[in-house]
C-alpha cells in the first residue's frame, strides 16, 4: 500500500504543527520503502519490462563437468565402471564418478547438478525445464570370453533358447543395453541420493515414468519388464552395446564400442571406434499447479543391462514390446554338482564412463 | 533505495524552512529516478498484464519500450545455421579448423549462449592414414575436450578368424550431436569453429545444423 494522503495545510492556514509536518513525511517515507511501491504508484503503461525482471526468459541455468580425463588408451578406474543387474544386483548408480574416477556423493561433483545455489528454482507453473548431458562412453566390457557369448547367443541350437530351453525369449545380437536418465530432487538442497526421482515423483509433471529403482519381486523377465506404452521412456538415452556381428560370428563378434578407449579402434576387428560422446536430454513443462516445490538439482543414472522384449498379446506388430533388466549372467557351459547343464543364457557386462557434461535451464513460458 | 525523510520536527520550535526543502527534495530525487526494483511490490500486482506492449523490430531484433530499448530474444531463438552438405575437407590436420564450419554472433552484452549442434562426419575409406580421428566444437578457438567425438574411417570389418561376410563400413558411421551452454560469455563478437585431429584422406560432413540461443545476463 503505498497511496499518501497528506494533512492540507491550506487554504485554512492555521499554525503549522510539528507534529502534523512530521506525519506527512513519515507517510510519504512508511508508504514508499522496500518492496512498497504497488498499482496505486505506477500507471501500468508506464512500466518497464527490464525493471520487473532481469531474466524474463532463461530463468535458471546450471552446468557441471565432472573432470575425469582420461588418456588414450587408459582403462576407466572401477568407480567409473558400472556393472549390470546381472553382475551386481544393483538395480540402478547414480554416475557419481568425479575427476579422478571415484565415486564422489558430494553436491556438483560426478553428475549432481545443483540448480540455483542453496536456494533452488522456483516455478511460476507451466515453466519448461531441459536438462542436456554429453556422455563419453569410453568403452563396453562385456563377459569374457566373448566368443562364448555370442557363439551361445546366436547359434542356432540356442539362439531362441533352443528346443525345451529354459529360456524360450531367448537373446539377440544388438538388443541390449545401458539405459542413462535424468532423476530430479525437489526435497532438500543437501541433495542426498535417495532424494533424486522422476519428474513424475518429484512432482514436477504428470506420467508413469520409467525408472529401475521401482523394479519389485523375484528377478526376472515377467517382474522387470516395463512396456514401451505403459510407461514414459522420454527421459531415457541408450547406450549401446553389441550392436553387430557377422554371418557365422563364431570368432568375430563386433562390439559399438571396445578396446580400452585406444585411438583407432576402426582399424581392429571386433571393434567400431573409439570412445564414442553421446548426447541426450529431456524436457519437461512443469506443471501449472506446482506451488511451493522447488528444484535443488538433477543427477544422471544408469542401469543395465536391459534387453528387449515382445510378446504375442496386445494388438499391432509387435504386439507388446518393451525391455526388461536382464538378471542373469552369460554362462552356457554351467554344471550342476552331478556335472549335467544348467546354462546361463544372460548379459553381464560393465559400461566404463569418462568425461561428462549435464546442464539444466529453466525457462519462463508466460515470457514478456 | 526506499525514500529516507532527512529531518523530523519538535514541538514548540520553529519549523525550518530550509529542513522542510530538505525534505521536499528527498522526495523529488525519490520520485523523479530514485526508485528501484525492490521498491516494487512484485508479488501483489507485476505481471504480464501490467506490462504494456512494445515496438519489435525483427530487422535487427530489438524491442523498443517507452522508457528505454530492450535488445535479445523476445520469445524466439537466436539464428539457427543449416549449411547442410557443409563439403568434403581433406584430413591430415593437427587440431585445424574445418573449413566452411565456422559461424559467428554478436552479443549487445554478457549472456549464456546455449548451443546444439548436429552433424554426420564420413570418414571416407581411402588408402593412408591411420583410421581414427577426433572432432570437437570451440567457441573463439578454446579447446574444449567435452565437445570431442571420435570418428573412424569407414572400413569394411572381418572376421578375427574364420571365414564370414564383411561387415559394411559404414555401421563405424556415427552422428556428432552435442549440447553445450557457455556461461557468460562476454559481449562482442565471437566465433564457433569444428576443429578436426587425424589424418583421414577426406572426411565429408553431411547434415551439419547449429542451433544457437543466446539470454542477456541481468
Amino acid at each position: 500500500m503505498a497511496q499518501v494522503k497528506p494533512k492540507n495545510f491550506y487554504p485554512t492556514n492555521g499554525p503549522t504543527d510539528s507534529a502534523e509536518v512530521n506525519a506527512n513525511y513519515t507517510a510519504f517515507q512508511g508508504s514508499l520503502g522496500t518492496g512498497d511501491i504497488n498499482q496505486q504508484n505506477v500507471r501500468s503503461e508506464g512500466v518497464d519490462l527490464r525493471q520487473l525482471s532481469n531474466r524474463p526468459i532463461e530463468k535458471y541455468v546450471a552446468q557441471l563437468r565432472n573432470g575425469y580425463l582420461l588418456s588414450i588408451g587408459a582403462v576407466p578406474a572401477v568407480d567409473a565402471r558400472y556393472q549390470s543387474f546381472s553382475l551386481s544386483g544393483i538395480k540402478e548408480y547414480p554416475i557419481n564418478h568425479d575427476n579422478t574416477g571415484t565415486t564422489n556423493t558430494g553436491v556438483n561433483k560426478g553428475t549432481k547438478l545443483r540448480i540455483n545455489g542453496t536456494a533452488g528454482a522456483e516455478f511460476d507453473g507451466d515453466d519448461f525445464i531441459s536438462v542436456n548431458w554429453n556422455l563419453n562412453l569410453w568403452a563396453n566390457y562385456i563377459h569374457t570370453p566373448m566368443a562364448e557369448l555370442v557363439t551361445a547367443i546366436i547359434d542356432s541350437n540356442t539362439k531362441d533358447g533352443g528346443s525345451g530351453a529354459t529360456y524360450p525369449y531367448g537373446s539377440g545380437i544388438g538388443e541390449w543395453c545401458f539405459i542413462v536418465y535424468p532423476k530430479y530432487n525437489t526435497v532438500s538442497n543437501a541433495l542426498n541420493d535417495s532424494d533424486f526421482k522422476t519428474a513424475e515423483a518429484a512432482g514436477l509433471v504428470t506420467g508413469v515414468y520409467f525408472d529401475p529403482s521401482t523394479l519389485t519381486g523375484t528377478p526376472g523377465l515377467l517382474t522387470y519388464y516395463r512396456g514401451f506404452d505403459a510407461f514414459n521412456w522420454d527421459h531415457t538415452m541408450v547406450v549401446p552395446s553389441v550392436f553387430v556381428s557377422a554371418g557365422t560370428a563364431n570368432n568375430s563378434p563386433f562390439l559399438m564400442v571396445n578396446s580400452n578407449g585406444t585411438t583407432i579402434g576402426g582399424s581392429l576387428n571386433g571393434a567400431l571406434g573409439g570412445p564414442q560422446m553421446l548426447n541426450g536430454s529431456h524436457h519437461i513443462k512443469v506443471k501449472n499447479n506446482i506451488g511451493s516445490t522447488k528444484l535443488y538439482g538433477v543427477q544422471l543414472y544408469i542401469s543395465g543391462f536391459w534387453r528387449m522384449h515382445g510378446n504375442t498379446t496386445g494388438t499391432g506388430s509387435p504386439m507388446n514390446c518393451g525391455m526388461f533388466l536382464e538378471p542373469d549372467i552369460c554362462n552356457p557351459s554351467r554344471v550342476n554338482t552331478d556335472g549335467d547343464p544348467i546354462p546361463l543364457y544372460g548379459v553381464d557386462g560393465e559400461c566404463g564412463l569418462e568425461r561428462i557434461q549435464i546442464d539444466c535451464t529453466v525457462y519462463s513460458t508466460r515470457g514478456a | 533505495m526506499p525514500l529516507t525523510i532527512p529531518n523530523s520536527f519538535t514541538t514548540n520550535t520553529k519549523i525550518e524552512g530550509v529542513k522542510i526543502q530538505q525534505n521536499v527534495d528527498a522526495i523529488k530525487e525519490y520520485l523523479n529516478g530514485g526508485i528501484v526494483a525492490t521498491d516494487l511490490n512484485e508479488g501483489e500486482w507485476v505481471a504480464t498484464p501490467y506490462i504494456m506492449k512494445g515496438l519489435y523490430f525483427s530487422t535487427d531484433n530489438s524491442y523498443e519500450m517507452v522508457s528505454g530499448l530492450y535488445k535479445g530474444i523476445p520469445l524466439s531463438e537466436m539464428p539457427v545455421f543449416n549449411p547442410g552438405y557443409a563439403g568434403l575437407f581433406t584430413g591430415n590436420i593437427a587440431a585445424g579448423p574445418v573449413p566452411g564450419t565456422g559461424i559467428s554472433f554478436y552479443l549487445e552484452k554478457e549472456a549464456d549462449v546455449h548451443l546444439q549442434i548436429n552433424l554426420s562426419p564420413r570418414g571416407l575409406p581411402l588408402a593412408g592414414g591411420v583410421d581414427g580421428a577426433a572432432i570437437e566444437l570451440r567457441l573463439d578457438g578454446g579447446v574444449d575436450n567435452y565437445s570431442q567425438q571420435r570418428i573412424s574411417k569407414e572400413d569394411d570389418m572381418q572376421p578375427s578368424s574364420g571365414a564370414s561376410t564383411d561387415i559394411v563400413g559404414f555401421y563405424r558411421r556415427r552422428f556428432y550431436q552435442m549440447t553445450v551452454i557457455y556461461p557468460t560469455v562476454a559481449a562482442g563478437y565471437h566465433d564457433l569453429q569444428l576443429f578436426y585431429r587425424g589424418t583421414l584422406r577426406a572426411v565429408p560432413i553431411k547434415f551439419e545444423s547449429y542451433s544457437l540461443r543466446g539470454f542477456y545476463r541481468p
